[in-house]
Order: structure tokens, then C-alpha cells, then sequence
């Protein structure tokens, strides 16, 4: 499809993308097809073609996607295929479209796509009404979410012949798979040694720089870290799966900040204290696990006097030598003319913090969470691209950011997987950029927690021992 | 519920899945609703009916459906909630739904908690205001954290906790001159306390101004918020009867 592909270079896309979409368009191509791809290589793009292509008067699109990506995927919607009626869905979004036709028939009009969270589409009378239609174009963005429970509700779709086409996204290594698909599916892997279509390399991983910033905790710091980890030894040893992912979470929180830590904390106290259940336990349930013996947790976590000990260790706690180093490096970039600088953190909490230290230390701060509407980060964004700053941003609202040509990534703390830390780097390259980038992560020297260092070396910023 | 569905089935399947009524649908004809309530009431009636009564067809049990339109307004429904346990939602030919009590009181209950919450907290802020300064102090700290604020109209300045505007307990309480006085009922940082406080206030601008419905982390954090207030009041409230015993 020659003209296709003149087009789509004409539009700004890149040879992969373009090559991607003619052999998806194509009349003898398979029905359904996989996707690998780190992030950063323009997988949103191509789905907001895919809906300009196929989504016409007579069918209709669903895109599954992460809850903090769904708006940003439909921003891309609205802006490759502007004569598509774009619906991100929403509860009251959904009862309108309900009863806006006769009973029992799909609330899906045609010449539309519809966007929405796997937890949304999971939603029984959602889930009904999905089922109903017929889709001329099925996306989902995170394929390994449909091993899970969640994810039978796409089973069900493809299973029964629901789906035209179809298109599975994934950021990990492989493609997953899917027994349900058949045999009609293709499997395509993007890797960073993609070209540009002049020939030359899209992303060049030598001008990836890794670089550590070594902070100590101090005494009072120290001994609140000692004591939540003999809380967590006592934890682990329930061998609860629940305890155990609560586990992993506090100790994440605690490497990330006091303040991530504290809220951790006061949060877990509040939900004893009011006896709610444990969203973990229910994540685990959403994703198909068994968690009948983890329903009721046992030991450690229901202890709400251990709980409000170490809320009360905390609260003595008055240094803080991460962030003093922090604050010390963004000054010493400051001096060096580095004027956009991004740091990443996995917590609100600590981006709240971080805002207030950095700021109270007389430089320009940005902060970002996936809380705030598309468009603040947008402006956010084009603020720090514009002005320069300090940029403070949660995983979730990072997305767009590589807009604003930043070259400096700081990891306050490191994310929770290989895919999520891509994604960080992502953030800082734009499709065909050249330019060195460089990521910073922290090492605490007193090695309060013996797990940092482990880290620190699956993500590349120490070597292996 | 088809209308020939025998009594016993239709208990059944209200007891398998929870409900206390069913609407009896032909096509998509509302008939009328079959309920415990109905069952009862139509057992008196039909007492001199030969053989099992559980046996009959839900249709001989039925009360008659009411319906409100989704626009209608939640306040007109009230007594037939109170008289008939819910109300139909749409037509009798468009059924759309089934609001019950409890639907009503959870709706209500989500709309009116981040107000509730909000109000806790903000009584609990200025009753440790009240407990943490003299009323000296307080106009100090007032003077020292919002006077950039009030320039040109210092008579304006708060004289008492109840007057600050939930942006300025930030400003009051967490101000470099007036932190010592804090530090010791808030313990923590001024930054980790600031961190916090600051979120609250954007929860509450957005609760006020009806910008978005709060997450389920947002009231989370309220909440956790509220409690760790509610907490240092009465680790304040222990201090003191110590105090006074020694």
C-alpha cells in the first residue's frame, strides 16, 4: 500500500509505525495481532491510526487501557482520527448511552470508540453490554492483564466472535501467550534498535548515562528504618500472600520517603481502625488469585498498636539526608545551566513532599500527579518546556512529558519493574531523538535496607557483585 | 421474572441472589412486582385455594410497579421507597432499573461523606490550634504567617482559629517562626506536615467547587488524614491529664 505508507511518513510517523499499519490494514492479515514494544516507540500513535483507518460509519471501536493511560489514549484518538466521536467511558457517560436506545439492544452507536479501564469494562452491566455488541476494532493495552480474571471478558469477546479485528499491546519483553487466540494472530516486536527513515538509529542506547547520588540516613532516620524492618521480618513469616504484598508496599514506601512511608502507615491504620478490607487482598482477587486464606489477615498487619509505634517513631524522625542530597544536586544542576530537570517518584506523597523541600530551597517546581486533569499536565508540561523547572511527577502522570525535551531524570526512588523503569526513560527521548540523557538514581550509603542495592543493579545503575 | 414462574422458584432465586423484590416482566412488559411482601399478602388472600400455594404463578402475587423517570427528582420518590421498599426506574414498557432504600442511602451516604469528612477535620485542625496556642500566640503566628497576606488590611486578620480559611491553616501552622509551636503536638517536619496538609486542601477545593468526584485513594487519604489529627488530639488531651494529675 504504497500511497498508505507516503501518507503516514507525510503525517510524521516513523518507518515501523508505517510498516506496522499497511500489514495491519492489509486485506489478507490476520485477524488478531500482538504487539511488543517498550515504551517510547509510538504504540499510542499507531492506535489513534488504527481508529482513523477502521473505525467508520457502520462499526465501532473498544480500547482497553491502564486507568491513568485512558485519557491520554483518547487525546491520541482525538487527534489523529478528528472525525471519530471519541468516548472515554464513565458511569453516568454509560447509563446516557444506555438509555438512549430500546431495551436490550447494545448502547454502542457506530462510527465511535470507546475507551475505558479493564476495572470499568469489568463492571457487571458494562461487562453485558460489551458483550452484546459486535466491535469492528478491539485494542488492549496491557495484554498481560488478560491471563487474570479480568481479563475473560476479552475471552468472551474474541471466543465469540464479537471482534473484527483486534490488536494486543504489551511493554514487557514478549508477547503473552494467549491459548484463546488460535491461530490467527500474528506476533510483532518493536525493539530501541529501530530506524528512522533516513536509516539512522531511533534511540541510541550509548547515550543513555546512568549515574548514582550516595545520601546517608541519619541516626533518628536509621532507627525507624531498624524497627519497621523487624515488623516486616515478623510479616514475612506468615507466609500470607496478602502480608506479603503489603509487605513488598511499605518497604517500597519507606525506600521511597518518610512522608510515602508515614501515609503507608497512617493509611493501614485507618483501615484497621475502621475495619474496611484490604484493597490488596481484592487486587489479587480482580487478577484470578486464591485468596481465601489471605482474606483475613493475620498477625503483624492487624497489630493497630505495632502500627501506630512506628507511626510514632516516625514522627521523631527529623532528618532527611535523601532529600538534602536532592536538593544539593538540582542546585548544582541549577548552576550548570541544566534547566529542565525531571524526578520521578512511584508516591503522591513524596512528590507532595519533594515539592515543598525543593521549593523551599528557592527553585521553580512543577508537580504532576495522574490525579489532575489531562489538561493541567499538558500545560504543566508545555510550562516546563517553555520556562524550564523542576519537574515532580508520579509514574502515572508522566506520559506526555517527553514533549518537553527533558535530558535529566532523577530517580527519587526506583519503580517497581523493568517495564515501569522504561517507561521512565521513555519519557525523557522523543521518537528519533539523539540527545544524551541522563538518569540519576539514590544510594544510601548506612544501607538501612539491604534490598536498595539489589535493585539499584537489576535497573544497570551499580554493577552486579 | 416470566409471569407462569411458580412462587417458590421466584423465593428461591430472591434468596440465591439477595433481593427482597422482582419486577414480573412479559416481553418487555413490567406487570407488576413480586416481593415477600406480596407473597405474604396474597397468601391471606388466596388462604381457600385448593392445594400448594408456593406452586402458584408469581402473577397471582403481584402488587402493582411505580415508576419514576430518571430525571424525576430523588425527594419525590421518598414514600413510595418508605411504603414499597423501591420504585421501577424508566417505563412500564422501558424498565431501566430498580432503586431500593439502600441504593438511595448509598448514593447519598458517597455524595455527603467528603463533606462530613472534611468537616471533621477541619473542626479537629482548629481544635488543635486551640489546644497548641494561647490566644496570643495565635495572633502572633497569625501576624507572622499571614500578614504578607493582609497587607494594607491587618484589621482583617483572623482572631481565632474558626476564622482561618482552610488554606491558611497551612500558612499558620507551618510557617518557619510559628512551626516550634506546632512541632510539639504535630511532631514530624514542617515540610512532611506541609506535604500533607497541602493535598487536603485541594481535595476540599475540588469537593466544594464540584470539580470531580473523589477516588477511592482520595477519600483514603481524607480519612487516614482525619485519623492522624484525631490521634495527635488525643495524645494532646492524655498530656494534659497528666498534667493536671501531677
Amino acid at each position: 500500500m504504497p500511497d498508505l505508507t507516503g501518507e503516514l511518513r507525510a503525517a510524521g510517523l516513523m518507518p515501523h509505525q508505517a510498516d506496522f499499519l499497511t500489514r495491519f490494514l492489509a486485506v489478507d492479515a490476520p485477524r488478531y495481532q500482538q504487539l511488543t514494544a517498550p515504551p517510547g516507540l509510538g504504540k499510542t500513535r499507531l492506535v489513534g491510526w488504527l481508529v482513523r483507518e477502521l473505525v467508520v460509519a457502520e462499526n465501532r471501536a473498544l480500547i482497553i487501557a491502564p486507568r491513568f493511560l485512558v485519557e491520554q489514549v483518547a487525546a491520541r484518538c482525538r487527534e489523529e482520527a478528528p472525525g471519530t466521536r471519541v468516548v472515554v467511558l464513565t458511569k453516568p457517560i454509560f447509563r446516557e448511552l444506555v438509555s438512549s436506545v430500546p431495551v436490550g439492544e447494545a448502547p454502542w452507536p457506530a462510527g465511535a470508540v470507546f475507551i475505558a479501564s479493564l476495572q470499568f469494562v469489568n463492571e457487571s452491566d458494562v461487562r453485558q453490554a460489551i458483550l452484546q455488541a459486535e466491535w469492528g476494532l478491539l485494542v488492549v493495552d496491557d495484554e498481560h492483564e488478560l491471563l487474570g480474571r479480568s481479563g475473560a471478558i476479552v475471552k468472551d469477546l474474541v471466543t465469540r466472535g464479537k471482534v473484527a479485528r483486534a490488536l494486543f499491546l504489551s511493554g514487557g519483553e514478549d508477547a503473552t501467550h494467549i491459548p484463546w487466540l488460535g491461530s490467527d494472530v500474528r506476533e510483532t516486536r518493536w525493539t530501541y534498535s529501530l530506524m528512522d527513515w533516513e536509516g539512522r538509529p531511533l534511540v541510541l542506547p550509548t547515550l543513555r548515562r546512568r549515574k548514582i547520588i550516595d545520601y546517608e540516613r541519619g541516626a533518628d532516620e536509621q532507627a525507624c528504618v531498624a524497627k519497621l524492618l523487624g515488623f516486616i521480618t515478623s510479616v514475612r513469616s506468615q507466609g500470607n500472600p496478602v502480608s506479603e504484598i503489603l509487605a513488598s508496599a511499605t518497604l517500597s514506601a519507606a525506600s521511597s520517603s518518610t512522608s510515602a512511608l508515614e501515609q503507608t502507615l497512617l493509611r493501614r491504620r485507618s483501615r484497621l481502625t475502621h475495619q474496611e478490607p484490604d484493597a490488596s487482598w481484592m487486587d489479587l482477587s480482580l487478577a484470578g488469585e486464591d485468596v481465601s486464606s489471605g482474606s483475613k489477615l493475620p498477625g503483624a498487619w492487624s497489630d493497630l498498636e505495632a502500627i501506630a509505634e512506628l507511626i510514632e517513631c516516625l514522627d521523631s524522625v527529623k532528618t532527611d539526608g535523601k532529600s538534602a542530597a536532592l536538593v544539593s544536586l538540582l542546585t548544582s544542576l541549577k548552576s550548570r545551566a541544566m534547566t529542565r530537570v525531571c524526578v520521578f517518584t512511584q508516591f503522591l506523597s513524596t512528590a507532595n513532599y519533594l515539592a515543598e523541600a525543593v521549593e523551599e530551597a528557592g527553585l521553580p517546581v512543577l508537580l504532576s500527579w495522574g490525579g489532575l486533569p489531562l489538561e493541567d499536565r499538558i500545560s504543566l508540561t508545555a510550562t516546563l518546556a517553555k520556562e524550564g523547572g523542576i519537574f515532580i511527577t508520579t509514574e502515572a502522570a508522566s506520559p506526555g512529558l517527553e514533549e518537553a525535551r527533558v535530558s535529566i531524570g532523577i530517580n527519587y526512588d526506583l519503580p517497581r519493574s523493568l517495564r515501569l523503569m522504561d517507561q521512565r526513560w521513555a519519557r525523557l527521548y522523543r521518537l528519533g531523538d539523539h540527545r544524551p540523557i541522563t538518569m540519576y538514581a539514590m544510594r544510601d550509603v548506612s544501607r538501612s535496607i539491604g534490598e536498595e542495592n539489589k535493585v539499584l543493579q537489576q535497573f544497570g545503575f551499580i554493577p552486579d557483585n | 421474572m416470566r409471569p407462569s414462574t411458580t412462587a417458590a422458584e421466584a423465593i428461591r432465586q430472591m434468596q440465591q441472589h439477595g433481593f427482597s423484590q422482582l419486577p414480573v416482566v412479559a416481553g418487555n412488559e413490567v406487570l407488576g412486582i413480586f416481593s415477600y411482601k406480596s407473597f405474604a399478602t396474597g397468601t391471606l388472600k388466596l388462604s381457600n385455594q385448593p392445594g400448594r400455594l408456593d406452586e402458584l404463578p408469581v402473577d397471582e402475587f403481584l402488587e402493582p410497579a411505580v415508576f419514576a423517570r430518571v430525571t424525576d427528582d430523588l425527594g419525590a420518590v421518598f414514600s413510595q421507597l418508605d411504603t414499597r421498599d423501591s420504585v421501577l426506574i424508566g417505563e412500564p414498557s422501558r424498565l431501566q432499573g430498580i432503586a431500593t432504600p439502600m441504593d438511595v442511602l448509598t448514593y447519598l451516604y458517597r455524595i455527603a461523606s467528603p463533606f462530613v469528612y472534611l468537616q471533621e477535620t477541619e473542626r479537629a485542625l482548629r481544635a488543635l490550634i486551640h489546644l497548641a496556642l494561647t490566644t496570643e500566640q495565635f495572633q502572633e503566628c497569625v501576624r507572622v504567617g499571614l500578614g504578607h497576606n493582609y497587607r494594607d488590611r491587618e484589621a482583617q486578620l483572623p482572631t481565632a482559629p474558626e476564622e482561618l480559611s482552610f488554606g491558611e491553616y497551612a500558612l499558620v501552622m507551618c510557617s518557619r517562626d510559628s512551626w516550634s509551636s506546632f512541632e510539639r503536638v504535630l511532631g514530624s517536619t514542617r515540610q512532611r506536615v506541609l506535604a500533607r496538609l497541602k493535598p487536603i486542601n485541594e481535595l476540599r477545593n475540588d469537593v466544594l467547587h464540584f470539580r470531580r468526584e473523589l477516588t477511592g485513594e482520595d477519600y483514603q487519604t481524607l480519612v487516614a488524614f482525619r485519623d492522624w489529627l484525631l490521634m495527635k488530639m488525643r495524645v494532646l488531651d492524655a498530656r494534659a491529664e497528666e498534667a493536671a494529675d501531677a
